[in-house]
């Protein structure tokens, strides 16, 4: 007699091909996203060269950016947030029209159920601080269009927005003349924010010792983790080949 | 017993699985991390990657992934020392606390559920999650293992829900939400085996959690 299956069942389908179509630059966009997330020993190599791509005609670069986000599915937040890293990649002015509208674009109300396990709006707020980052950098070298940008942003309604805006603005040349306005920008009861301090995480608080932490009655596994290398499979584990 | 389907998977390269895929892909590591992470091998069949354990399109290479850079992120990865960083000892402690790894379709409403001794992961966790993200949830599921809930209500400010059960009062309570952010902080800082857009990805994520999961906001920025 079969044994009654324990656990659920879960069925492969096949999934659509990404960044399709004939966008001029899509090709070379797609080759920049790979270098900018490869691995392996070339990784540095392929990652320098990816920036190089994403530079080398930053103006039709941009134009395949955008209209691969256009075209991404809302729910593939990686990919999203994959263009807009490649974006934030372009040293040109350029780049600021996407990044702001990316930035400043409307938050969808939350669609998750429990939002403490998976948030929508926290997907997307990242998506978005991403955007504001890299328009503070380009606010940090002066450039007063990325600064009246930033301004607009420290408007938004999402907390995260706000603050890496006013993260950025505090970091730009302006910073001084910048601040009582901000001041009156940010509700009172926020004006922590100015008290924020960019930190290595050496000097944050750490955990003062873990094993206080340990579930009671825990069994410690002994076998030390292998070294990396490859070897055979034993006959109870899931085959890896 | 529930019956789901694999959702859309994002890009393999821009959630890390391709770069981590192959990695996991190792028989050694396999016939360690197996038992060392207390998978519940009835709960992985069916669909789940039991018997295909190398494809990442399935929940457990995408779960191994995540365990993979836990594991292996520190530059001298095979010290685990309690007195160390956290992204050395963070392996251990999710090891330590996991007491037996469920894989389940779930019904949208979680990602991760902790209950009576094992850690369930639902089809959230593997596909809507970036490796890093992954490797957060099990940290913070693992200290809700350890015996700590969350003990207060999301700010007025937070993107959580103003007024909602499920923050941590302070930094210093030392919860799930500060477990999991000083990790991908760790991991932003110093991970290494991996590139900077992934390290990129956790630094976003833990200033998230650092500017919303907490009744008090800890003060920093990343």
């Amino acid at each position: 007699m079969d044994r009654p299956q324990v656990g659920d069942q879960l069925q492969k389908r096949e999934s659509p091909p990404r960044l399709a179509g004939a966008l001029t630059h899509a090709a070379r966009l797609q080759d920049a996203l790979s270098g900018l997330f490869a691995g392996g020993e070339d990784a540095q190599f392929r990652y320098d060269q990816a920036v190089d791509n994403l530079n080398r005609d930053p103006e039709h670069m941009m134009v395949a950016i955008a209209a691969a986000y256009g075209h991404c599915p809302v729910t593939d937040y990686p990919q999203r947030h994959a263009l807009v890293a490649a974006a934030s990649h372009i040293t040109d002015e350029g780049a600021l029209p996407f990044l702001s509208s990316v930035a400043l674009s409307e938050i969808p109300p939350e669609a998750a159920k429990d939002p403490h396990s998976f948030s929508t709006v926290a997907e997307e707020t990242i998506i978005r601080m991403s955007a504001v980052d890299s328009i503070a950098r380009h606010a940090s070298r002066g450039l007063q269009l990325a600064i009246d940008l930033l301004l607009r942003c420290v408007e938004s309604p999402a907390f995260s927005i706000r603050r890496a805006a006013v993260t950025g603005l505090m970091a730009s040349p302006e910073a001084q003349r910048l601040r009582p306005r901000l001041e009156t920008l940010i509700p009172k009861e926020q004006h922590f924010i100015f008290d924020l301090k960019k930190v290595s995480v050496r000097d944050a608080i750490q955990v003062k010792d873990p094993t206080r932490h340990l579930a009671e009655g825990y069994e410690p596994f002994r076998e030390q983790k292998p070294r990396i290398r490859g070897s055979e499979p034993k006959g109870d584990r899931p085959k890896a080949k | 017993m529930a019956n789901c389907t694999v959702p859309d998977i994002a890009d393999k390269n821009t959630t890390g699985d391709s770069l981590y895929g192959g990695r996991i892909c190792d028989q050694t590591f396999v016939d360690w991390a197996w038992p060392a992470y207390k998978f519940n091998s009835e709960y992985w069949k069916h669909g789940f990657g039991f018997d295909d354990v190398c494809n990442t399109d399935l929940p457990a290479a995408r779960t191994l992934a995540a365990i993979w850079l836990l594991n292996y992120s520190a530059e001298d990865y095979m010290n685990e020392d309690w007195n160390n960083s956290c992204l050395h000892w963070a392996c251990r402690y999710v090891r330590e606390q996991v007491g037996d790894l469920r894989s389940m379709c779930g019904d949208g409403t979680y990602i991760a559920y902790t209950t009576g001794g094992h850690i369930e992961l639902y089809l959230g966790c593997f596909y809507s999650k970036d490796v890093p993200g992954r490797a957060e949830t099990l940290m913070h599921e693992s200290r809700h293992q350890g015996g700590k809930p969350h003990d207060a209500t999301f700010p007025s400010w937070s993107g959580f829900g103003a007024g909602k059960t499920g923050a941590d009062s302070t930094w210093d309570y030392e919860g799930a939400w500060m477990y999991g952010a000083l990790y991908l902080w760790w991991f932003y800082a110093e991970g290494v085996r991996t590139t900077p857009a992934i390290r990129e990805l956790a630094r976003q994520r833990a200033q998230y959690v650092i500017d919303n999961a907490f009744a008090t906001h800890p003060g920093y920025v990343i």
